[in-house]
């Protein structure tokens, strides 16, 4: 019987600021228009865990699927095995589990005189034809923000032969967010994150990482 | 055979209460028994865990908050109204009837004197939070998910009988998670077993006769249901839902069961028992752990 759970810790830098927005209603009433999620009791940014999902998600279904899938029910079994497929019997729940990252370096940020561990970036937009400026603010977890990353994959029988190959997707999936963005208004250069110290853990049952730590420190 | 505290140190976790954007503080023993029998099917021992669960000494507790010490579900029906608190100002006795109405949780060490007619107020353990997230470039897939984030120094506690699998089955289960949305990071715990501090264990109970408190959401078997609906004062709860199957395409509802809340009184122990709730032509079982393990109401003299 080979049942494990391996998982998977790193770290989450910011190399610009990040924007994971979130309703008004809860953080920071009447301070900026577009506040930052979260977490309620230390107010310190959170990284929740379904927006790593869901971003690695999109991203690595440009790459696995053969074909176009309009909606996640439609995507292929690489992705569908990894990630869930409520329409698949056999995927119903996903291999992977992702973890909210919460905000780790907050003394050293302390040390380094940081103010506030988010910032607001004010930007405006300008008509063509009348040329006024429409101005906005943005709220933003600041730069050097660093945040812990976890993840579970879960070995059964099903998947003891295939443990490898699902850890190159996965490696791609991190790949893929470094080089992509984390959040909102990528395009305009938040979000950037580089993952740090990835490593393997069996942290159930009988798993040999040692491949899986190559993989891991070789890639990324 | 002994009880053991299982203390689960949760971050954050969504424990829904019939909807997505609804949770609920704790959980009721039925949804970590599943958690519990999809992890044993994932090993392999399906089996072997129903046979355990089928015994009749196995017990399993709905989850209570631990808070530098174990606490206990407001017994329904108490305090008695023959010992009124202050009968002189009719305000006063408002202002703590909604008091008593709030309280959900009562420490163990209090719990003796809130029979007694002694109020206090409820300790907060969770902040809720309801986070709105969605599916980008796609029309109407706004939805939002409710969290219970948990203070640093609060925990979960379930009451179980300590086996070598059940143990094994809580290890594993620390890194899949209970509750809701548990592949976006939901629900995941740190584990710890303690001991049942002396005057806890010598009140637990399965047979007694004489007043009791259920600490898990149960249902008695058909022939006990009638006296102990009439002697008791209970809350009905729903537990309804999707079964979660392999082995079928669609997903199919369960049939909906309402079982005695737990924090229910009664004037005696009654048996309970697991029911099977799989929808019609379902290819397996849908078991539904209804089995109350007891705390009785006097303590030793």
């Amino acid at each position: 019987m080979a049942f494990a759970k391996i998982q998977v810790t790193g770290q989450i830098r910011l190399e610009t600021g990040l924007h994971i927005g979130t309703s008004n209603a809860f953080a920071a009433i009447g301070a900026t228009d577009s506040p930052v999620i979260k977490d309620p009791i230390t107010n310190l940014p959170i990284i929740p865990g379904s927006s790593i999902k869901g971003k690695m998600r999109t991203l690595l279904a440009r790459v696995y699927n053969t074909t176009l899938a309009e909606k996640p029910g439609d995507d292929g079994e690489i992705i569908s095995r990894l990630f869930g497929n409520s329409s698949d019997k056999n995927y119903k729940v996903g291999r992977l589990i992702f973890r909210d990252a919460f905000l780790t370096n907050k003394d050293d940020l302390d040390s380094r005189d940081v103010k506030s561990y988010t910032e607001v970036k004010f930007e405006n937009t300008i008509d063509r034809i009348t040329a006024e400026a429409n101005p906005r603010q943005i709220e933003r977890a600041i730069r050097d923000s660093v945040f812990g990353f976890e993840l579970i994959y879960e070995v059964t029988d099903k998947s003891q032969a295939q443990v490898e190959e699902d850890f190159k997707v996965i490696l791609d999936g991190l790949k893929l967010l470094e080089l992509d963005y984390l959040g909102g208004s990528g395009s305009r250069g938040y979000g950037k994150v580089v993952f740090e110290d990835l490593k393997a853990n069996t942290v159930f049952g009988n798993y040999d990482v040692s491949r899986l730590n190559e993989l891991l420190t070789t890639e990324v | 055979m002994t009880y053991k505290m299982y203390i689960m140190n949760f971050h954050t976790a969504h424990f829904g209460a019939g909807t997505l954007d609804s949770s609920k503080m704790t959980f009721a023993a039925d949804r970590l028994f599943s958690a519990l029998a999809i992890e044993a099917k994932k090993m392999g021992k399906m089996e072997e865990f129903v046979s355990i669960a089928g015994q009749d000494e196995f017990a399993l507790t709905d989850a209570f908050p631990y808070l530098s010490g174990p606490f206990l579900p407001k017994p329904i029906g108490f305090p008695k109204f023959e010992q009124p608190d202050l009968t002189t100002d009719v305000k006063e006795v408002r202002r703590q009837a909604k008091m008593a109405k709030k309280l959900q949780f009562i420490p163990l060490d209090k719990f003796d004197s809130y029979v007694n007619g002694t109020l206090f107020k409820d300790e907060e353990h969770v902040v809720t939070n309801i986070v709105t997230k969605n599916q980008p470039h796609v029309d109407g897939n706004l939805f939002q998910v409710s969290t219970v984030r948990f203070r640093d120094d609060s925990c979960l506690y379930v009451i179980a009988n300590e086996s070598e699998l059940l143990n094994e089955l809580f290890t594993s289960l620390q890194y899949t998670g209970i509750g809701g949305k548990r592949s976006s990071g939901y629900g995941q715990f740190d584990l710890t077993i303690l001991d049942l501090p002396d005057g806890f264990k010598n009140r637990l109970t399965k047979v007694y006769q004489g007043p009791v408190m259920t600490l898990t959401t149960a249902l008695p078997i058909e022939k006990e249901l009638e006296y102990a609906m009439e002697t008791g004062s209970y809350l009905l709860s729903k537990s309804s839902g999707f079964a979660f199957s392999t082995e079928t395409n669609e997903n199919y509802r369960k049939q909906d069961l309402y079982k005695f809340a737990s924090g229910s009184t009664f004037s005696e122990t009654f048996t309970g028992q697991i029911v099977d709730v799989r929808p019609l032509d379902f290819p397996h079982e849908v078991l539904n752990y209804a089995k109350p393990l007891f705390f009785k109401m006097e303590g030793e003299r």
